[in-house]
């Protein structure tokens, strides 16, 4: 089931001097219970994005559904009523400095005309589920900047939302923080099966928790897919680029190139990704093709449950065998890139 | 010496203290009135403004500008100039309610302004949190933009009280007694210095006091 779904999004801003288009045709679904995340370099018009979904930024055209609702046809009234199933989160919290932790995540209830009484038990039950039971009466000036986030995320959880929308939640944090929001947005979203649609400019957020996400460049999605699939086969530049700030993908062209000089043999670079990383490929090669292997580079690396890594060996033995290996290995549904062919 | 002194002032204190009592009475009703006025002009200002809630240029400019006229009166030729519509409102213009109607008017303009800055300082993100809460104009006011900006605006109460209290000097021309009027009648009219001393005695204590009051109260509501 869809929880988003946006067509054709446009957006552009208008001023004096021309027109900025900050969003050009942009379309995404998000499917209910994933989290999704938008990223991109700043100015590359996420937070237009994301505040075009509850309609804080009115779009040029295009369609936005959430929960199957149109939200570009309602009007203010119908608005108002929509936006209370759509929480929503803050890079600076946005907290109301002149109440207390217990009266902010009291105010989307009160907004909503929700009885004293339930309030009551409601944040209650909120503030133990973000970890802070004990800050009721605290104001958030006496908070960390954690603490603040967390009391941001039980505000928006509230009204019991079908979507959460993260605008840079953890970019005002330090790194510590940062990993104990994530687990808590990744512990609510499996908890409460919600759906979290983010925007950050962190590849580690998307690696992190994300389960799908889509590259934004001047306005337009240059890339999207599931989070495994973008980061080990990345596409577009900018995509490598974001991928490459936490893993590295690419052999380094400093270990590269004395490599491909001094080496003789074929020189292979073969992708794991999932369970054929656990598996005794090299011996069998070896076995198989008659043939020695030399390792000249490798890694490994996990995104979330899933690990995946390089190995760049050189084959030595007859140039016929070497090739079959290379056949042999794509067989396995390995990735193969052939960087220097055997002499 | 001494003695001479003292029962010049017993003479002269039924006088002090009924002059008290209206420079009182005129402050606090003429800024009660005023902030009734001039909070919800202030309100209007800032929500009417570029780029917030409810962004409506033209109402903001023209209301910007009549607050200009009126804050550029002096108070003197103010509280000459609305005689007559004085007398349409309170049925007459002389006396200390007639001397309320001036000092709302001039202080009203004055507590809109500063109600204005107190509540553009409100954070832009708490109001954009609100509005994707599904708040309302009305719940933004009354539950964030007053609220966040309270201090502020006590302070700019505070200010304005200090003001009006000057103001109120100016009360006498319409026979609005006073303070101020007292000082004027005895301390300069028949140089009597005894009167003049402690007529500013009582109206610096006065001062000081409205100042720390209102510091204190600011700082009760600021939980920054």
């Amino acid at each position: 089931m869809l929880v988003i779904q946006i067509k054709d999004l446009t957006k552009i801003y208008r001023s004096g001097a021309g027109e900025v288009k900050a969003l050009d045709h942009v379309s995404l679904r998000v499917r209910k219970g994933e989290i999704y995340g938008i990223i991109g370099y700043s100015g590359a018009g996420k937070s237009t994005l994301i505040r075009c979904v509850n309609m804080l930024e009115k779009p040029t055209s295009g369609s936005i559904k959430v929960n199957g609702q149109e939200m570009t046809s309602l009007n203010e009234g119908q608005l108002r009523v929509a936006r209370r199933k759509i929480g929503m989160i803050f890079q600076h919290f946005n907290l109301l400095s002149s109440r207390t932790v217990f009266d902010n995540v009291a105010f989307p209830l009160e907004i909503s005309g929700v009885p004293k009484a339930e309030i009551k038990d409601k944040v209650t039950r909120l503030l133990g589920l973000v970890g802070l039971a004990d800050k009721a009466g605290a104001y958030p000036s006496q908070l960390s900047g954690g603490q603040k986030q967390r009391v941001g995320i039980a505000r928006a959880l509230a009204n019991d939302p079908i979507v959460l929308l993260c605008d840079e939640a953890t970019s005002a944090l330090d790194p510590a923080t940062t990993d104990s929001i994530l687990a808590l947005l990744k512990d609510i979203n499996r908890k409460l099966d919600l759906t979290i649609l983010m925007i950050t400019h962190e590849m580690k957020v998307i690696s992190e928790i994300c389960d799908s996400v889509a590259v934004l460049e001047q306005g337009k999605i240059i890339e999207e897919g599931l989070v495994i699939d973008v980061f080990t086969q990345p596409k577009h530049p900018t995509t490598r680029r974001f991928v490459q700030t936490i893993i590295q993908t690419d052999i380094p062209d400093h270990i590269k190139k004395p490599l491909l000089q001094r080496g003789q043999g074929q020189i292979i670079r073969v992708s794991f990704i999932g369970d054929s990383a656990a598996e005794p490929v090299i011996s069998t090669l070896v076995k198989k093709f008659d043939i020695d292997i030399n390792i000249l580079y490798g890694n490994i690396d996990q995104i979330q449950d899933t690990p995946f890594g390089m190995l760049m060996i050189e084959c030595m033995g007859s140039r016929s065998n070497c090739h079959r290996a290379v056949d042999y290995l794509r067989q396995l549904g390995l990735r193969i890139e052939v960087l220097k062919d055997a002499e | 010496m001494l003695n001479d002194l003292f029962t010049h002032l017993t003479s002269i204190s039924p006088e002090l203290i009924k002059a008290s009592w209206e420079t009182l009475y005129m402050t606090v009703v003429s800024v009660i009135f005023a902030s009734l006025l001039g909070v919800p002009l202030g309100v209007i200002l800032v929500i009417t403004d570029k780029g917030h809630i409810k962004e409506n240029l033209a109402v903001n400019r023209v209301l910007g500008a009549i607050i200009n006229i009126f804050r550029s009166y002096p108070f003197i030729i103010l509280l000459l100039a609305l005689v007559p519509f004085t007398r349409l409102l309170v049925g007459t213009t002389i006396g200390t309610t007639a001397a309320i109607v001036p000092l709302t008017v001039a202080a009203a303009p004055f507590v809109a302004r500063m109600v204005e800055s107190s509540l553009k300082e409100v954070n832009k993100g708490v109001i954009e949190a609100s509005l994707a809460m599904g708040a309302s104009t009305w719940q933004i006011i009354w539950k964030v933009l007053l609220p966040e900006a309270l201090p502020g605006i006590i302070l700019g109460t505070t200010i304005t009280t200090i003001a009006v209290i000057g103001y109120s000097a100016m009360a006498g021309v319409v026979g609005g007694g006073g303070l101020g009027d007292l000082a004027v009648r005895y301390g300069y009219m028949r140089f009597d210095s005894v009167v003049m001393v402690t007529t500013v005695i009582i109206l610096v204590i006065v001062v000081q006091v409205i100042q720390s009051f209102g510091n204190f109260l600011a700082n009760k509501f600021n939980k920054n």
